[in-house]
């Protein structure tokens, strides 16, 4: 019989903000010109009046401010969308297992990318991808509820199943566009590539795309904490406490549809980081989405820079793909979750 | 204070789960709604809530159509325990019972002293304040339901209806969590709760509906609604009522099929 500690919710946050924001320094610092932390401080700080680009820009932060601050607050944003998409969808289907790609809207997001690979748009302006991907992204979640909604009613149930077979559809569609294009070395390279995630020459375009998204995302996620609280006993009990439920489940899909779609947007696909992140900060900060939300927020964007840093530091020169990263940090975890949960069953 | 079925019936893909049942549910009783399985008591206590729309006749709270009552007014006047609530994820006896206060409380509101007070309170009344740190996943199926009577308390709600809260119950659990019911009724709140165990019903219920086919037999006081008649009617059963020692309980035998 246990009783439910919780550490003190503001130290968690003071210290989770603490980590991110070690974590980004660094992130920022090292590369191949490694800039100590003291110096991306300062360089930082003078980046308002100094110039970073042009003649008389310093070297050190124009590689600063063009190549890794973008890209760190690229991960970052992913980072909090994926952690949070997570959040949602464990919250919605009250399964700690669940993830941002079980209702198939990664993958939809996945295929309209792979499309503007294939038509040739990605090659003629950079905003193809992220545009085809969100269009993708829609659509999938629009067949998805779609084909799951009778007379105003949704079962969640219903949504997993429709999902696990979207899922496999949109996956068999990619892998055919990919094998169609494989004459085509270099497109399907980079396909292939990009599927494994990764945030390699990302800029402040793709910063200025990404944020707008998710900070809609974010506040709408803040915004439905309370309710989503409510699914945890049932469907029944929470519209007899008062809840919209069926409108509820439309704004959680929703949610999270932006901002996983933001997410593969912008950096391709990468798993685990809202199946793992959700999870461990469940058993910091307890089940409830008001503590949950803001805390995964924070340790998503923290374990996508960490894991961006590892992914292009590791190997140097080479790169791992970011993707990889994760799947090789998250599938473990995941294994252990796993253990976890069949002990509870069978007990 | 009023929360009343008046013909009221529900179908689901032509099929009728209920139909033209009429039933009052009043201030300081305690109903016990019985019937076989798949007689209507789930349905008639989910239109009752306003959880469905009724397909016929109309159910109404105060004299006014649930369908115009406004979804949060209704949750402050009537609340719903449904049958094997199971918890998902590890929130506190307290957190689960501070959900109560949600339609009390605005999308970004904090509690305020009036909701601690009425959760305590709620906590205190279902005898839970003992665990109000514990882990509701961990909870046994007695105190699980003590706890989410606890929280139908903090809706402020007056109307309680509760689905089979005994069914997975052992005996001494299911005494307490009548007896709750039971104490609640006699403090001025209307109670409705679907039962199987027609003892416990007739110790504890201070009315009775009985429900066969999704049709309302008989309705009334529970002394004169539960005669061997009627039950053996209702169930198909072989049934005879005696009342032994002690006296003011009264036992239901059923013997045999008939």
């Amino acid at each position: 019989m246990s009783r439910v500690a919780r550490l003190p919710f503001a130290a968690v946050l003071l210290v989770l903000l603490a980590a991110l924001i070690l974590i980004a320094v660094i992130a920022i610092g090292v590369g191949t010109v490694s800039i100590p932390p003291r110096r991306v401080v300062a360089l930082l700080a003078a980046a308002f009046d100094a110039p970073w680009s042009g003649r008389d820009a310093e070297p050190e932060l124009v590689i600063l401010m063009v190549i890794r601050v973008p890209r760190v607050i690229v991960a970052g944003l992913v980072g909090a969308a994926l952690a949070v998409a997570g959040t949602q969808m464990q919250g919605l289907f009250q399964n700690p297992m669940a993830s941002p790609d079980v209702i198939g809207t990664s993958t939809g997001a996945a295929l309209g990318a792979v499309l503007a690979f294939v038509l040739g748009l990605a090659q003629s302006h950079v905003m193809w991808i992220p545009a085809l991907s969100c269009l993708g992204a829609a659509l999938s979640l629009a067949v998805v509820y779609a084909l799951t909604t009778r007379r105003g009613r949704t079962p969640v149930a219903m949504l997993l199943l429709a999902g696990v077979a979207l899922n496999a559809l949109l996956g068999s569609l990619t892998a055919f566009l990919i094998s169609l294009s494989w004459v085509r070395y270099e497109v399907a390279q980079e396909v292939v590539f990009w599927l494994m995630g990764g945030l390699d020459d990302r800029t402040w375009t793709h910063v200025w795309l990404a944020a707008p998204l998710i900070a809609i995302g974010l506040a709408a996620a803040v915004a439905l904490s309370r309710d989503l609280d409510l699914f945890t006993t049932g469907e029944d009990a929470a519209a007899t406490l008062g809840l919209d439920v069926e409108r509820t489940k439309q704004r959680v899909l929703a949610v999270a549809a932006i901002l996983s779609g933001a997410a593969v947007a912008v950096c391709g696909v990468i798993g685990f980081v809202g199946l793992i992140v959700p999870h461990g900060l469940r058993l910091l900060v307890g089940p409830s989405h008001r503590r949950l939300v803001p805390a995964a927020a924070i340790a998503g964007a923290i374990f996508v820079i960490a894991a961006d840093l590892v992914a292009r530091t590791a190997l140097a020169p080479i790169e791992i793909r970011l993707g990889v990263v994760t799947g090789l940090c998250g599938a473990p975890f995941f294994l252990w979750l796993l253990g976890r949960y069949r002990r509870e069953v069978s007990a | 204070m009023s929360l009343a079925l008046d013909g009221a019936g529900l179908s689901i893909d032509g099929r009728w789960l209920l139909r033209g049942a009429s039933l009052r549910i009043e201030a300081g009783r305690f109903v016990a709604l019985l019937g076989p399985n798949g007689s209507g008591k789930s349905t008639l206590l989910r239109l009752l809530a306003g959880v469905w729309a009724p397909t016929e006749g109309t159910v109404t709270l105060d004299g006014e159509p649930l369908t115009r009552v406004r979804r949060r007014a209704l949750a402050r006047a009537v609340a719903l325990v449904p049958q094997d609530t199971h918890i998902a994820f590890a929130f506190s006896v307290r957190e689960v019972v501070a959900m109560g206060r949600h339609a009390h409380l605005g999308r970004f509101e904090r509690e305020r002293a009036a909701d601690r007070e009425a959760i305590a309170e709620a906590l205190a009344r279902a005898d839970v304040t003992g665990i109000a740190d514990r882990d509701a996943t961990e909870l046994s199926g007695g105190e699980r339901q003590r706890v989410l009577i606890a929280r139908s308390l903090a809706t402020a709600a007056r109307h309680l209806l509760l689905d089979e809260p005994t069914s997975s119950l052992d005996v001494a659990h299911a005494l307490d969590v009548l007896a709750l019911c039971r104490r609640l009724a006699d403090d001025g709140h209307a109670v409705a709760v679907s039962l199987h165990d027609l003892n416990l019903a007739r110790r504890f219920a201070t009315d009775a509906v009985l429900l066969r086919e999704g049709a309302v037999v008989a309705s009334g006081p529970i002394d004169r609604v539960l005669t061997p008649a009627a039950v053996g009617e209702v169930f198909d059963v072989a049934v005879s009522i005696a009342t032994p020692p002690p006296p003011d309980t009264h036992a239901v035998y059923v013997f045999s099929k008939r």
